[in-house]
């Protein structure tokens, strides 16, 4: 993980204009962010185009970046998730075409963690596996798969073959456990 | 709505972030954090923790097609940015130019003051056009060169919570900026300056304004929290 106080000053400095650092910061930073928007495009093509409409997006905006408010990853994290977000719902059907097996760094779909597996790291490195593990079975694969695939009440229903209601409560319920679980590491 | 309620704002958040409000709803609330300091709160609690899920993600190495496409892109901005800040003074004088005529072209000639330059129907004033964090025309500003009223007229007028105000803002070339006068949410206003626009506004480059908590607003703005802002112009 990129240290957080050097990429904060890599982000002034392109705020600044200044295009070594712009590159410093793509190079620190394009690697973990390819990876989130892959995630949820399931597609190289299109994760790719949301990277460099984010970067494109930081170059231009570096100026409203706010240390105080969040973490330099945290802020592009979010960049990157909007756009690959909007991207999700804008396409008519979903992209449900596999990972090019000769991508570069990602592993074959039999290889690559489950979003279940991922929350399940995510809870082992923050510490919070007890926590995480507490919270229910339905609302816990709905969590991992809104986090990690991005899919919408609608397609976690059909995912998970269960009413949108029931969806909707489960997420609901998952997402106040998660913010519990989380809590005091804000 | 009102959405000063912390376990909304929190649950509005998190179904921001995990994405599953709509396209549309889910633009408003990135729109509404940008204007009220507890729904971006809210927001970048759950950035935060969907960041550190996302922690765990596999990085994957981006062709190098994509740096030269970035490259490609953000190359330009430059220019673009110059011609950007050639064509807003531009439209803000045309558009006040477009208002002025509006206003003062049905008034008798009497109305004309003797510092209007020759063959001019124009006074001469200080004129602002406020752009909106999209760089759509928000806010005309105009002021006689030496009066003491700055006329204000919202395109699309701020939208307020409950507690807060809207804060003008003068950002000269040299020095701090300065407090003109709070705003209210009304399409037209007029605000009563400390002086004359001249001795206030001569050296003054934009124009901007900011939301603020009433009973809170800083002496110094935060240029991150500018919700319009727009150059300033003179217009003789």
């Amino acid at each position: 993980m990129p240290d957080p106080a050097h990429l904060e000053y890599l982000l002034a400095c392109v705020a600044l204009r200044d295009r070594a650092a712009f590159r410093q910061l793509y190079d620190a930073c394009a690697p973990p962010l390819l990876g989130v928007a892959l995630r949820l495009l399931r597609r190289r093509d299109l994760a790719e185009d949301v990277l460099q409409d984010a970067f494109t997006g930081i170059w231009l905006r570096a100026e409203s970046y706010r240390p105080q408010a969040s973490r330099p990853m945290t802020w592009m994290t979010a960049v990157v998730r909007n756009r690959a977000l909007d991207l999700l719902r804008a396409e008519a059907s979903r992209p449900t075409e596999a990972l090019e097996e000769e991508d570069e760094g990602a592993a074959s779909a039999d290889e690559r963690p489950t979003p279940l597996g991922l929350l399940e790291r995510a809870a082992d490195a923050l510490h919070l596996r007890r926590c995480i593990d507490q919270i229910e079975g339905p609302q816990r694969q709905c969590l991992a798969l809104a986090c990690y695939h991005g899919l919408s009440h609608a397609e976690l229903a059909s995912h998970l073959g269960a009413p949108v209601g029931s969806v909707k409560a489960w997420l609901r319920r998952g997402l106040e456990r998660l913010r519990r679980c989380m809590e005091p590491l804000s | 709505m009102r959405y000063d309620n912390p376990d909304l704002l929190d649950r509005l958040a998190a179904a921001c972030v995990f994405g599953t409000l709509s396209p549309r709803a889910r633009r408003r609330f990135l729109q509404l954090a940008r204007r009220s300091d507890a729904a971006a709160h809210a927001l970048h609690v759950w950035e935060a923790h969907s960041a550190r899920l996302a922690a765990v993600v596999p990085p994957v190495k981006p062709a190098p097609r994509v740096w030269r496409e970035i490259e490609r892109r953000t190359a330009g901005v430059g220019a673009a940015a110059g011609w950007r800040a050639w064509l807003r003074p531009a439209l803000g004088f045309a558009l006040g130019v477009l208002l002025t005529v509006s206003i003062v072209g049905p008034l008798p000639e009497r109305g004309q003051a003797p510092e209007l330059p020759e063959h001019s129907v124009l006074p001469a004033s200080y004129v602002g056009l406020l752009l909106d964090r999209d760089g759509r025309p928000a806010a005309l500003a105009s002021s006689r060169r030496h009066g003491r009223d700055l006329g204000v007229k919202f395109l699309h007028a701020p939208v307020l919570s409950e507690g807060q105000v809207a804060v003008l803002w003068a950002l000269p070339k040299q020095g701090h900026p300065f407090r003109l006068g709070t705003l209210q949410p009304q399409a037209k206003q007029r605000v009563t300056l400390a002086d004359t626009s001249e001795k206030l506004l001569a050296n003054v480059a934009e124009l901007a304004v900011s939301i603020e908590a009433a009973g809170n607003i800083p002496d110094l703005p935060d240029p991150a929290r500018f919700a319009l802002r727009g150059h300033c112009v003179k217009l003789w």
